[in-house]
């Protein structure tokens, strides 16, 4: 019986290795004839998108983190257990939204609404500042931001609550017993949950990095870099959604692949930091 | 005990062995899998000898796909022509042009739906691959500029007009406001706020943004001589002075309407769809036209037929030819969107399908309740043009209309 498991679950796994691979696989064939043309210039012709990539995610990141780490707090330390189960399931089906609907009311309610108020008091107040110095666009790097932390916060936040929760009661007890109070039990057990914070925010960012649609509908489309977080840029995901219906010649159809394999590669080397990070926190 | 695990590490080795050789085998179906001629004809075959075939009891299945600016007509003509051929199953995929002609080469699609005709590389990649290729307008295309002025109202101050000239200075980045004196020049009545423009161009590679770009490029010197070309995608200089860009005609639409000053275009159909109100532009008869069904049938009507290229030949210069057209009430920006077809089929029941579900297309298709709302049909002229083409549809060098009983 074991053995069939054994094999079961082996048939399950040779599966997923060799889809992956064939995956990897194909997107480093398609994108050799874009590599062979560009050549070290490829990764120059393509700043713009990879630019607005890391950016886009990255503050998104840096927005969704302590909205994410607030939220799963809130739900296991202060909410009765009777709501509780609600407000979990709402986090949750928050997380399932498809990402369109996020992007057409990013591009259509909080976008104008965004413009009018934050980021035009961010523009005028702050705009010494070399990230807030141009007029708010109707599509930005920030609002794209923030719509991506809004989707990527639930997903992170449910990951951290369930590690949160599993911390035993005992270290509530135990620091109560010392004489602290609720804010030093928090304090304690997200130092026990740190792991799993990393570990949320990192499977959060590579949900933000592809993400397509929605970032596509609120970015602002420009293929240009600037210092501004209120200007209009592209992303990668975004520049091969939009590419690849058009894309008529083998060369161009190559460098969309040499774009994918671009952001497959970022998501690694991201995954492989965060990994680094967490176990050095270990030590 | 033993034996047993020695057996199963050898299990479990095969198994390993097996899904290296299902990976690797995978990745070469999928890589080569969509140039392998697909197959999709219809089941039973019918005897090519007879000199009258009933169209309805012909049964096969054709696959389309391509431009997705055709797409919403697309599949009201293939609903419409379904309920009367149910034997003939069409599907329309909208992957945009560049895949909907890269697939019909490959021989996953046997229709190709392009918004500019294919270019000289693929047209000839095209007929090495499927023989003798058709070119097909199908139906009128065209872009119109649209605009976000507040203050601006046009029943008041008459239209908004534009020149190449102007257009191109602005999506150069050489005209930056609106109280621009080479606007002013054309809009006399009206008194321009000093308001920086905001210009919006597609984000996706379009077959509109080909069009507007090639129009400029033919109509501007300065956007001639800029080195900015024409193309599906443009590498836009004003992208780095806070230009937008958005996905599609709703995107470009979504982005004017919000943007205070904005300027954009987007197809024709789709801004008659919409009511969008549009900005007049100055044919080189040197009267400022808007877009409407009717200035842009003037421009397709006065073509000069003779000079289209033959079917089955190369019709990537064509588009120039449409832009720009001499009658006095025409509007200059106007195109088709085009089918591409191979010529000869050695499946018979496809080759009928095929040229039933042309025809109608081409007749009932292009009639008032067929083609809907904000597209335009083909001109007469072209039309005729169009059903003789599809009269070169041969299976095995017979010609399959003439084979054929239509009811």
């Amino acid at each position: 019986m074991q053995k069939r498991i054994l094999i079961a679950t082996l048939i399950g796994v040779m599966a997923m290795i060799s889809l992956v691979f064939s995956l990897v696989g194909s997107l480093v064939y398609s994108s050799i004839p874009s590599i062979l043309a560009l050549k070290s210039t490829l990764f120059l012709y393509y700043l713009p998108a990879i630019y607005g990539s890391l950016v886009v995610s990255i503050v998104a990141i840096l927005l969704a983190m302590p909205l994410a780490t607030g939220v799963a707090i809130f739900i296991s330390e202060y909410l009765p257990r009777k709501i509780r189960s609600i407000f979990i399931s709402i986090n949750d089906l928050m997380a399932s939204f498809p990402t369109i609907i996020y992007g057409y009311w990013g591009l259509y309610e909080l976008g104008p609404f965004l413009n009018s108020t934050l980021f035009k008091a961010l523009n005028t107040y702050l705009g010494f500042i070399p990230l807030f110095s141009t007029q708010p666009s109707t599509g930005s790097y920030l609002l794209a931001s923030i719509v991506l932390s809004i989707m990527i916060s639930p997903f992170a936040s449910s990951l951290i609550r369930e590690v949160y929760s599993k911390i035993p009661y005992i270290v509530d007890e135990s620091v109560y017993a010392l004489g602290l109070g609720r804010w030093e039990v928090i304090r304690i057990k997200l130092l026990y949950s740190r792991r799993a914070i990393l570990g949320g925010m990192t499977l959060a960012f590579g949900r933000g990095l592809g993400e397509t649609v929605a970032v596509d509908l609120t970015v602002g489309g420009a293929f240009s870099i600037s210092s501004s977080l209120l200007s209009p840029g592209i992303t990668i995901p975004a520049l091969i959604a939009n590419q690849f219906g058009s894309a008529f010649t083998q060369l161009e159809i190559s460098s969309l692949f040499a774009l994918a394999l671009l952001l497959f590669i970022i998501g690694v080397s991201f995954t492989l930091i965060a990994k680094l990070l967490i176990l050095r926190g270990e030590r | 005990m033993r034996k047993m695990k020695a057996i199963s590490n050898w299990l479990i080795a095969i198994i390993v062995i097996i899904f290296l050789v299902a990976g690797i085998v995978l990745y070469f179906y999928v890589k080569n899998g969509f140039q392998g001629n697909t197959t999709t004809s219809g089941s039973q075959s019918n005897t090519s000898s007879s000199n009258s075939i009933d169209v309805t009891k012909v049964s096969a299945s054709l696959i389309l796909g391509g431009s997705t600016f055709i797409n919403p007509q697309m599949q009201a003509w293939i609903q419409t022509f379904s309920s009367k051929y149910p034997n003939i199953q069409v599907t329309y995929q909208s992957v945009g042009s560049g895949a909907g002609v890269n697939n019909f080469i490959k021989g996953t699609y046997d229709v190709g739906a392009t918004d500019v005709p294919m270019p000289s590389q693929l047209w000839r990649n095209a007929t090495n691959a499927r023989g003798s290729v058709i070119t097909i307008p199908d139906i009128v295309g065209g872009v119109a500029v649209i605009y976000n002025l507040p203050g601006f109202d046009s029943t008041k101050y008459g239209n908004l007009n534009l020149t190449a000239d102007i257009l191109s200075g602005i999506y150069l980045g050489k005209i930056q406001y609106w109280d621009d004196p080479s606007i002013k020049a054309v809009n006399p009545n009206y008194n321009f706020p000093h308001q920086r423009i905001v210009p919006v161009h597609r984000s996706d590679g379009s077959g509109t943004t080909f069009v507007f770009t090639l129009w400029l490029y033919q109509s501007s010197q300065q956007w001639k001589s800029s080195g900015v070309g024409y193309g599906y995608t443009i590498n836009w200089p004003v992208d780095s002075m806070g230009a937008l860009a958005g996905e599609g005609n709703d995107g470009v639409t979504a982005y004017v309407k919000q943007t205070p000053y904005s300027i954009g275009y987007v197809e024709i159909q789709y801004s008659i769809a919409n009511n969008l109100s549009p900005a007049a532009i100055k044919n080189p008869s040197g009267n400022f036209i808007l877009p409407t069904p009717s200035s842009v049938s003037i421009a397709l009507s006065s073509l000069n037929i003779s000079l289209f290229p033959k079917p089955t030949q190369d019709w990537s210069n064509l588009t120039p030819l449409l832009l720009n057209s001499e009658s006095p009430n025409a509007y200059p920006i106007v195109t088709f969107s085009y089918l591409v077809i191979q010529e000869n089929y050695s499946d018979l029941n496809k080759a009928i399908a095929l040229y039933v579900f042309l025809n109608y297309i081409f007749t009932q298709g292009q009639s008032q309740g067929n083609v809907i709302n904000g597209y335009l049909p083909l001109p007469d002229n072209v039309r005729q043009f169009v059903l003789n083409e599809i009269k070169l549809i041969t299976y095995n060098g017979q010609q399959v209309y003439k084979m054929i009983n239509q009811t």
